[in-house]
């Protein structure tokens, strides 16, 4: 059934895309490659780095694991992405619910969530709320605050405005209240969207360390993924001081960025075919 | 599908009106509750941090107990002899990386959803996500390479009859600035498209093939059926960005500027930096650069806003 | 459909409860008199240990009984460390201090508030009468220093008082880094500047021997003509080689380093140093500063300097182009301990490649015979980056008040004590007291012989040289095993690395001349809150000034000889009045 001109189209697009990949699949790779180099080498080359540089080497992931403390990590991370998630994924929904109905005050509402974007106070007025509810010092410091933000539930309310009004005039008839046309009716339609905020928030989470080294400094049990990798990175040429340098120190601050976005990119095949099969189950089956 | 928020039709008095809206809406206001405290704790207590860009602020004495200095903190900042330079850099560049950088998510997700060959679709989508995941320390690192003398870019620049340089080093208005916003289309564009690829699969199915049935072309499925359900999250982003433009991701021109091209590429993150976070930091002076730029910010939010409702009638509040 | 919401639901209370659970764990310990908390500015790499108690030196120290009131009944000390997120240092701090959760002992390092206004605030304590009491070694390290002793103590209402403890060398500790140049290029591309002959260099076991002699006789590059002969012929090697992308010279960002450095051998460094009255100078209009920036605008002219030195910076990274040093493609630079003698070479015998028997040697930093007037000619160079003998500070906060500080200030002296504490925060456990103290953690790290031997050398002075598997570690042992992070002496006199001859006297060669004339932290941590919201404006305005006018008199835009070009860019540093810095380090040394 297909034109010559929607041929051409699609051959168009498909190499348009090729190129887009290309293009971004540059700095990853660079940062795979180097991490798989000899530090050495590494250090004297320029350009990008399009295969591993001298022989195959995992001396950087080896100084990387030796502390046991890291591993242990991507098991706290995983805490505070569910954990903050899956928080900031029901707030988000209720939210943008709010937000969606035609209430008298809904824009002071849309107002008092984005001056939140706007406005913020630093870091240490930060510290004394947290402190003063007891987080300070535990895991709930690191998830309960930040877990959702304006954007994320205005991107929730567009979902459902953009959903059609009848479903839920049909539902209000048959008597349903707020709760039940928010879970049953139209979350089941946005759940596209509430998908996409949701993975927006887990990335939010995996790759925040700052929260985690001013609630948790010293409990380093506690630290997530993110902060060992700032730990390990923040002086990458100081090895060269010592009178018999390990070249392999320089791999650090490449293979961290590694094991720290690999589970991230690993689980994104999954995140597109839920939010495929999210869309098409939404759709207009309702 | 067109609606706008704004409900002519009622004609009653303010306060029947206001009984009228509890009597129906007292449960959402319920559920705003809780949502509301999570915010005012975690946001807006905090914003007590504010007062320090009236103050003279020490650490230990406090937000209250700091000696009050009203507008000292912002004449430091604006009678400083770069800030003319930097507000006029940053504005430069905050409207060259909305206009450059608004429209590539949105162009991005039209051809995902038009590549109909499933795996390859997917393949793309997950490579072109990746920059997002890579530090900004990286990738302004290749970018220093790809921009330097003998970089991938200059030589593509110097084969269509450039001059050979260190691109990053030029100083003429608005090179720096284009590659700052390349940046950020380069690590942003691809995970951009996300929400938009969100929104336009689920108008994709059964709308589309019923235009296809029509015997609409692509071009006219994109346009009668995509684009105007697009317009809302477009406008609402839209207006968002204006927003925020000033606010965010100065941190990248910190690795990227050197004395030699201050006259281009100094911001007023970058001009604060400089100024407040010397041997000790000046909490004062950084907070002051902050507040102003989320004054600026929050017109700009509220002036967009305006425009966009006019225009458009998608306004946001 | 209407079970989804609810899994979120139950897996939000799952979280929860888990992270209440988790909470719960771990409460604070046990209070008494002598148990302290401690925030150090740095901990070791965690795969030593978790803790910074759990280091056998600290363990050692604090495993000693101490009787402060000679009462004969001793009390052991207890200390909790506690390190810092890197790179999160001030941030941690800052919220310490304002949310009024600081610890006993605090390392100053990375607090934006130093001793003077944390005591003007009253978190500091004044210390002054423990340190007279308790003592005793602190006090003789001063008496031995006199010229350096004014600095441990601050000014408080017109008198000398204590508010802060610092660590301290007696000696110099060696350099870790400084000029690096290719000596086997001399060997190979130069001759003789005598006879004309041909050089003449091989490694000799660990050793480079050659007969390289430069124009003024010496083995070593010592004179700015010495190095004008060797950058020549760098450029003909790099002529010789083909190289494109090399250069002579590669240069940091501004074209000086505000150290000194290079500088410091026309006879004053550009920014702030000491002269030899002990007096703190601005150099910034000096005919030495003008004397220098010709020689760099020569070097530039001659294309002996990386000419893209002025592009490679940003305010995050000042830098050598390592790239191209470490790809063998320049001749001298800026470069640290790691590189030295043949380490850069990574060709694998392959003779294409430019690495191929490389040979970096250190050079001191070069005094000049050419450029400038008489005065800026044959002065010794005196100030340059190295440590110095003051570093970290400590302050002790109102939370030490009402525990038992004599016992505290007998324990923290005994890390002053010569051939005591001062060993064990210099190198460690000596055999002996591997022995005496049952030390797994060294024996389990091939330390069972300790960190040190000690030795006589031919002079008959006492040396001490270090355990070779901590010179060959490459992972930080060295570090790990003493107590390098806390306060106390750390005694560096007659340390021995066992290095190389030849690499030995390149290191050597890095610390050539005295460097009397830095100004070390131990003053700017000094200044009043006014001072340094004074010399906190002035410095960025003078740094940013200076950052984008001395690349230009480098590069040839502007002319260090031209009177309108230099007479300009000292009415604008004038403007920007960079002298009252002077003002206040003199008030603080006391002149």
């Amino acid at each position: 059934m297909m034109s010559t001109g929607d041929i051409i189209g699609d051959a168009v697009i498909m190499l348009i895309l090729l190129l887009v990949a290309f293009i971004s699949f540059i700095p990853l790779w660079h940062v795979v490659m180097s991490s798989f180099s000899d530090g050495q080498e590494l250090l004297s080359h320029k350009g990008v780095v399009w295969k591993p540089l001298g022989d195959f080497n995992l001396g950087g992931y080896k100084l990387i694991f030796r502390n046991s403390n890291v591993i242990k990590s991507y098991l706290n991370t995983l805490l505070y992405v569910v954990g903050g998630t899956g928080l900031g994924l029901v707030m988000n929904v209720v939210a943008g619910y709010i937000l969606s109905r035609r209430t008298r005050f809904r824009p002071l509402m849309i107002l008092f969530f984005i001056i939140t974007t706007m406005f913020s106070g630093g870091t240490i007025p930060t510290y004394i709320v947290i402190r003063a509810l007891g987080m300070t010092g535990t895991p709930l410091a690191l998830i309960i605050p930040g877990c959702t933000n304006a954007m994320f539930i205005l991107y929730m309310m567009n979902a459902y405005m953009a959903i059609d009004r009848s479903y839920e005039e049909a539902a209000a008839i048959d008597g349903a209240g707020h709760i039940q046309i928010m879970f049953q009716v139209l979350l089941p339609q946005a759940k596209g969207m509430a998908i996409v905020v949701a993975v927006q928030t887990a990335i939010l989470k995996w790759n925040s360390w700052f929260e985690a080294s001013i609630y948790v400094p010293t409990q380093r049990s506690l630290w997530p993924l993110q902060l060992w990798v700032r730990e390990l990175t923040t002086n990458t040429t100081e090895f060269l001081k010592s009178s018999n340098p390990d070249y392999n120190q320089y791999l650090i601050q490449y293979a961290v960025i590694v094991i720290a976005t690999v589970p991230l990119l690993a689980a994104m095949p999954l995140f597109i075919s839920k939010l495929e099969k999210g869309i098409a189950s939404g759709g207009v089956k309702g | 599908m067109n609606r706008t928020i704004a409900e002519k039709d009622f004609k009653l008095s303010k306060k029947a009106m206001a009984r009228k809206d509890w009597r129906k809406n007292w449960q959402i206001y319920l559920l705003f509750l809780p949502l509301a405290v999570y915010f005012i704790i975690f946001n807006y207590i905090p914003m007590v941090g504010i007062l320090v860009a009236f103050e003279d602020y020490s650490v230990t004495k406090g937000f209250f107990g700091s000696p009050w200095v009203g507008f000292a903190n912002f004449r430091v900042l604006f009678t400083g002899d770069e800030f003319l330079i930097a507000l006029r850099n940053t504005a430069c560049m905050a409207v060259l990386n909305l206009a450059l950088g608004f429209l590539p998510p949105i162009i991005l997700a039209l051809l995902f959803s038009e590549c109909h060959l499933k795996p390859y679709r997917r393949f793309t989508q997950i490579v072109s996500y990746m920059p997002n995941f890579v530090s900004a320390v990286v990738v302004c690192a290749l970018v220093t390479e790809f921009f330097g003398m003998s970089g991938a870019i200059t030589k593509i620049l110097t084969a269509i009859g450039f001059q050979e340089q260190n691109w990053l080093a030029n100083t003429q208005i608005p090179v720096f600035w284009l590659i700052y916003a390349f940046i950020g289309i380069w690590m942003g564009a691809g995970f951009g498209s996300v929400i938009y690829t969100a929104i336009i699969s689920s108008v994709s199915g059964d709308l589309k093939e019923a235009a296809a049935l029509d015997g609409a072309n692509r071009w006219q499925r994109i346009r009668y059926v995509v684009l105007p359900a697009l317009l809302p999250l477009c406008m609402m982003n839209l207006t968002l960005s204006v927003g925020t433009m000033f606010l965010a991701g100065w941190d990248k021109v910190l690795l990227l500027y050197m004395p030699k091209t201050y006259d281009v590429s100094d911001v007023l993150y970058t001009y604060t930096y400089r100024m407040a976070f010397g041997n000790s930091v000046n909490f004062g002076l950084s907070t002051a650069s902050g507040l102003f730029q989320s004054i600026i910010g929050t017109t700009l939010l509220i002036v967009s806003n305006k425009i966009n409702k006019k225009l458009t009638s998608y306004g946001l509040f | 459909m209407k079970k989804r919401p609810s899994k979120f639901v139950t897996l939000l209370l799952c979280t929860v409860v888990l992270c209440c659970i988790l909470s719960a764990c771990g409460s604070g310990g046990a209070d008494n008199d002598t148990s302290f908390t401690y925030v150090l500015s740095t901990g070791e790499q965690t795969h030593f240990y978790a803790e910074y108690e759990d280091n056998p030196a600290v363990q050692y120290w604090l495993s000693k009984e101490w009787d402060a009131d000679e009462d004969g009944k001793g009390k052991k000390v207890s200390i909790d460390f506690i390190t810092l997120p890197a790179g999160a240092e001030s941030d941690n701090i800052n919220t310490m201090l304002g949310t009024g959760e600081y610890p006993m002992i605090l390392d100053v390092t990375y607090s934006s508030e130093k001793p003077v206004q944390l005591y003007e605030e009253g978190i500091a304590l004044d210390i002054t009468e423990y340190v007279e009491q308790y003592m005793p070694n602190y006090r003789a390290w001063m008496e031995a220093h006199p010229e350096l002793g004014s600095r441990l103590t601050n000014m408080v209402n017109g008198e000398r008082r204590y508010l802060g403890l610092y660590a301290v060398n007696d000696a110099p500790e060696q350099a870790w880094g400084g000029y690096c140049y290719r000596r086997d290029w001399i060997v190979k591309y130069g001759t003789n500047p005598e006879t004309g002959a041909a050089f003449s260099g091989h490694w000799d076991g660990d050793n480079w021997i050659d007969d390289v002699v430069f124009p003024s006789g010496n083995t070593d590059p010592i004179y700015i003509s010495d190095w004008e002969w060797m950058l020549d012929i760098f450029a003909k090697a790099i002529e010789n080689l083909g190289i494109t992308d090399g250069y002579a010279l590669s240069i940091y960002y501004p074209g000086y380093l505000g150290t000194g450095d290079f500088m410091s051998g026309f006879g004053a460094p550009s920014s702030y140093y000491i002269d030899e009255n002990g007096v703190c100078q601005g150099g910034f209009e000096t005919e030495n500063f003008r004397a220098y920036l010709e020689c760099m605008n020569t070097w530039y002219a001659n294309g002996w300097i990386d000419p893209q030195f002025d592009e490679r910076a940003s305010d995050m990274f000042y830098m050598v182009n390592t790239a191209a040093t470490f790809a063998g493609k320049v001749g001298a630079w800026y470069g640290q301990l790691g590189t030295l003698g043949n380490a850069m070479d990574n060709s694998g015998g392959d003779t294409s490649n430019l690495t191929n028997g490389i040979v970096v040697a250190g050079a001191p930093q070069p005094i000049n015979d050419i450029y400038g007037t008489d005065e800026c000619k044959y002065q010794e160079p005196f100030a340059y980056y190295a440590n110095s003998l003051i570093s970290n500070c400590v302050v002790f906060t109102n939370k030490c008040e009402g525990m038992d500080l004599p016992t505290l200030f007998t324990a923290i002296d005994y890390l002053y004590e010569e051939d005591g504490g001062a060993m064990l925060k210099a190198y460690g456990l000596s055999a002996e007291q591997v022995e005496e103290f049952d030390c797994q953690w060294y024996r389990d790290r091939n330390l069972a012989e300790g960190t040190y031997t000690v030795g006589t050398d031919e002079n008959g002075n006492t040396t001490y040289t270090v355990n070779p598997v901590l010179v060959n570690d490459q992972e930080g042992l060295e570090s790990a095993a003493k107590l390098n992070r806390t306060i106390g002496l750390s005694q560096q006199k007659g340390r021995q690395y066992g290095y190389p001859e030849s690499k030995q006297h390149w290191i050597n060669m890095w610390m050539y001349y005295d460097n009397t004339g830095s100004i070390g932290n131990e003053i700017t941590s000094q200044f009043t809150t006014e001072q340094q919201e004074v010399v906190e404006a002035t410095n960025n305005y003078v740094n940013t000034y200076m950052n984008r006018t001395i690349p230009r008199f480098v590069n040839g835009d502007l002319d260090p000889t031209n009177d309108k070009d230099w007479g300009d860019y000292c009415a604008t540093i004038v403007k920007y009045k960079p002298y009252e810095y002077c003002d206040f380090v003199n008030e603080i040394l006391g002149n």
